[in-house]
């Protein structure tokens, strides 16, 4: 009969041999799953590819609709998946220069789900996909923009006492550096 | 123009992966093996969690033991990950 126990340990016992080559096989393969099944980005969401061979790097852009501050901009970001997906999370940095309480001048993004060591229970799990990043992103423009614990903290203490001032600053910013 | 303040709750609950017949954490159907096996079957078990997911067991081992961001819970629900025994 088949014993679980007996199973762990005799695979425990074999090890792994060459992870390194494996993980950036297993990475490709499962990119290349991902968005071969990738339909619908978010309104406003495009994604670009400098080598169409390098899945593992891409694009993002991103124009935000009326309903969002930061309408009129355009915002560009770059995704890398690391060797270790799906068990490492992308990294995501903010090309555009931006005026939002969580993304820095540095260009990191604060995002709950892109967390490797999350506290918190919102962090990374290898059940998140390319397209849960790219929603996720888009939704830091609009109701997910989170003031209560900001990366730019400039931006959020100014958002919460002069809100005026704060959406003069992201236009100040968007006419500067979106083209 | 309104902002509607949002804790960040609002983020696990885009949808769950219906996972009925593929492997969450590998994404392989569960009737093939994961990616670290060759042959589907008895070398490439399948276990549920008493939350009721279901994993091909060398993936779930690999995050719940290998992986400290885990925090040894299941990738579906979070909630504790424990082996059913059937
Ligand atoms: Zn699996
Ligand atoms: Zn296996
Ligand atoms: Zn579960």
């Amino acid at each position: 009969m088949f014993s679980l126990q007996k199973k762990l340990k005799q695979d425990a016992a074999k090890g792994t041999s060459q992870p390194a080559k494996k993980a950036v096989d297993l990475r490709q393969k499962l990119l290349q799953k991902e968005f071969e099944t990738l339909k619908q980005l978010p309104v406003g969401c495009s994604i670009h590819f400098d080598n169409p061979d390098v899945l593992y790097q891409f694009k993002l852009n991103l124009v935000p609709d009326k309903d969002s501050l930061w309408y009129g901009g355009r915002f560009e970001f770059l995704i890398n998946v690391p060797e270790g997906y799906n068990f490492d999370p992308p990294k995501v940095t903010c090309l555009t220069r931006v005026w939002h309480p969580n993304i820095n001048e540095k260009g990191e993004v604060c995002l709950s789900i892109l967390r490797q060591n999350a506290i918190d229970s919102f962090g990374w799990l290898p059940t998140r996909t390319i397209a849960d990043i790219i929603f996720g992103i888009n939704s830091l423009f609009y109701d997910l923009v989170n003031f209560e614990d900001p990366l730019n903290t400039e931006a959020a203490t100014l958002f919460q006492t002069n809100k005026d001032m704060f959406i003069r600053k992201v236009r100040e910013y968007i006419s500067k550096y979106c083209k | 123009m309104k902002v509607t303040i949002k804790g960040y709750t609002g983020v696990a609950v885009w949808k769950w992966v219906a996972n009925d017949d593929t492997c969450g954490i590998c994404r392989m159907p569960f009737d093939s093996c994961c990616n670290d096996c060759k042959y589907p079957g008895d070398d490439c078990p399948l276990v549920w969690g008493q939350c009721s997911h279901c994993f091909h067991m060398h993936c779930i081992m690999k995050w719940v033991n290998g992986n400290q961001k885990s925090n040894q819970s299941c990738p579906m629900c979070r909630q504790a990950w424990k082996i059913k025994e059937k």
